[in-house]
């Protein structure tokens, strides 16, 4: 036995894609639920044990759990009520608007080394959730209050709590990434977070060195030296050595400094993927060319792999939650795209095989190793 | 009442539900939610938004021929459906697909 199962959110409902150890065939089931899956994600514990974060106009957001692998779902708790006082964010335009809930980004389980199961959720408009004993979403209000929130304002997709990031040596450390605010870490579970984007570019802004309102796409960590960070943001690939305190751009040798996605090999601490976008305006790859970007040493040089993947006339997308790795050895990579397509590569990024070819746009691939 | 399907297989229901039982002299739309999820739990979060007037915003709510959806949670609901010869419903609004 063992394998990998792929969680998949898409535009419309859910896939999950299931393969033995080879990763050469995939079993694909879905669409599930109907509506935009956000998020489809796995307890640590338990990789049966499945979260999906549904949106439709009707009911907004739906939860929905699995404790079969994806066979069966059951309803979850499904409201999220901000905390008192009501505070107010920035619009597009600078304008301040109150929080409004909008939908779920991120269902994030904490490790298991943090003791028993507990559960977050990255919301829009940006704040965090924590699933409490009595089985009910409250807010750690301690984010939203952060002194800068009323210079953060939504970037294109909205204001969204997009990234959780977890130190499974250290319990209570957590990172929270928002766009567009920046990077914040809290050290107690939540309940208290710091503003840690020094070292990032907002051009967009005024100030040289603005207290918030950094666009960032995605952030990634690996689970051996949770310490060192990297982040794709609207301008830029950074790396920080120190839990975020500092940021040092290290992606100049990229094609594009706009991308969405980012990740780390699970092996391997300073070989970094990337996947350049031409601009903030040209949602594609440069020249059309779909190329993963990879480093082995931590950002200061990159190569294109492309071998598998449309090399001309290629105009998807690939999102911020769109790249995904298991742990087996070698481990499987995996990228889906807004143009349907999942990708998925055994040899550490040299060359790719499809998974499904015609699905629904991409918004999330998590991988989960089976035992 | 009746509910919209999708919610219907949502929360494992009929798509008509026999009678909500709720307390109180002139029950009001926002009453009638409130007996419905404390009935089938799954279904909170789904109808309303916490603290928000009325529905959300792909809804509609009829009570009979009445279109109540407006008037929002506090709306009344006429005779003829506490006497159930016509239903409250929740509607799934063409807007939301």
């Amino acid at each position: 036995m063992g394998g990998v199962r792929l969680l998949v959110g898409t535009r419309k409902g859910a896939f999950v894609a299931e393969s033995g150890v080879g990763r050469d065939t995939w079993e694909l089931r879905g669409p599930l639920f109907g509506g935009e899956v956000f998020h489809v994600n796995a307890s640590p514990r338990d990789p049966d044990r499945l979260f999906a974060a549904v949106w439709s106009p009707w009911s907004e957001v739906v939860l929905r759990s699995s404790a079969d692998g994806g066979r069966t779902w059951d309803t979850w708790p499904n409201e999220f009520a901000y905390e008192e006082p009501a505070t107010f964010h920035q619009s597009h335009s600078g304008e301040p608007v109150p929080w409004h809930f909008q939908r779920v980004w991120r269902l994030a389980p904490a490790p298991a080394s943090w003791g028993p199961e507990v559960l977050y959720a990255g919301v829009e408009d940006a704040a965090l959730f924590r699933l409490d004993d009595s089985g009910a979403w409250r807010e750690l209000l301690g984010l939203r209050q952060h002194p800068t929130h009323d210079r953060w304002a939504p970037g294109a997709g909205g204001l969204c709590l997009h990234t959780v990031l977890f130190d499974p040596t250290r319990p209570g450390r957590l990172y929270a990434a928002i766009s567009a605010a920046g990077v914040f870490r809290s050290d107690d579970g939540g309940l208290s977070w710091s503003a840690v984007h020094r070292g990032l570019r907002a051009s967009y802004l005024p100030e040289e060195e603005p207290a918030a309102g950094y666009c960032v796409h995605k952030v990634a960590l690996h689970p051996a030296r949770p310490s060192v960070l990297f982040l794709q943001a609207h301008e830029g690939v950074y790396r920080s050595e120190d839990a975020g305190e500092s940021w040092v751009e290290v992606g100049e040798e990229l094609p594009s400094d706009f991308g969405f996605a980012i990740g780390v090999h699970p092996h391997h601490p300073e070989t970094v993927y990337v996947v350049p976008i031409t601009s903030a305006l040209e949602h594609y790859p440069p020249d059309g060319a779909l190329r993963v970007w990879r480093t082995r040493d931590g950002g200061g040089s990159w190569q294109p792999l492309g071998r598998g993947l449309p090399d001309r006339q290629y105009y998807g997308n690939v999102l911020r939650d769109s790249l995904a790795a298991d742990s087996l050895d070698p481990a499987g990579l995996y990228l889906g795209t807004t143009g349907g397509q999942l990708f998925a590569s055994t040899d550490g990024g040299d060359s790719w095989r499809l998974v499904a070819g015609y699905l629904p746009p991409v918004l999330s691939v998590e991988a989960v190793d089976l035992p | 009442m009746v509910l919209p399907g999708y919610l219907c297989r949502l929360a494992g229901l009929p798509a008509t539900i026999g009678w909500v039982q709720v307390r109180g002299p002139a029950p009001t739309v926002g009453e009638v939610l409130d007996a419905l999820e404390a009935r089938w739990p799954m279904l909170r979060g789904t109808l309303r938004t916490p603290g928000a007037p009325r529905v959300k915003a792909h809804l509609r709510v009829f009570a009979g021929s009445r279109d109540v959806t407006r008037e929002g949670l506090q709306a009344e609901l006429p005779q003829e459906v506490l006497d159930g010869r016509a239903a409250l419903r929740v509607v799934a609004a063409v807007s939301g697909g």
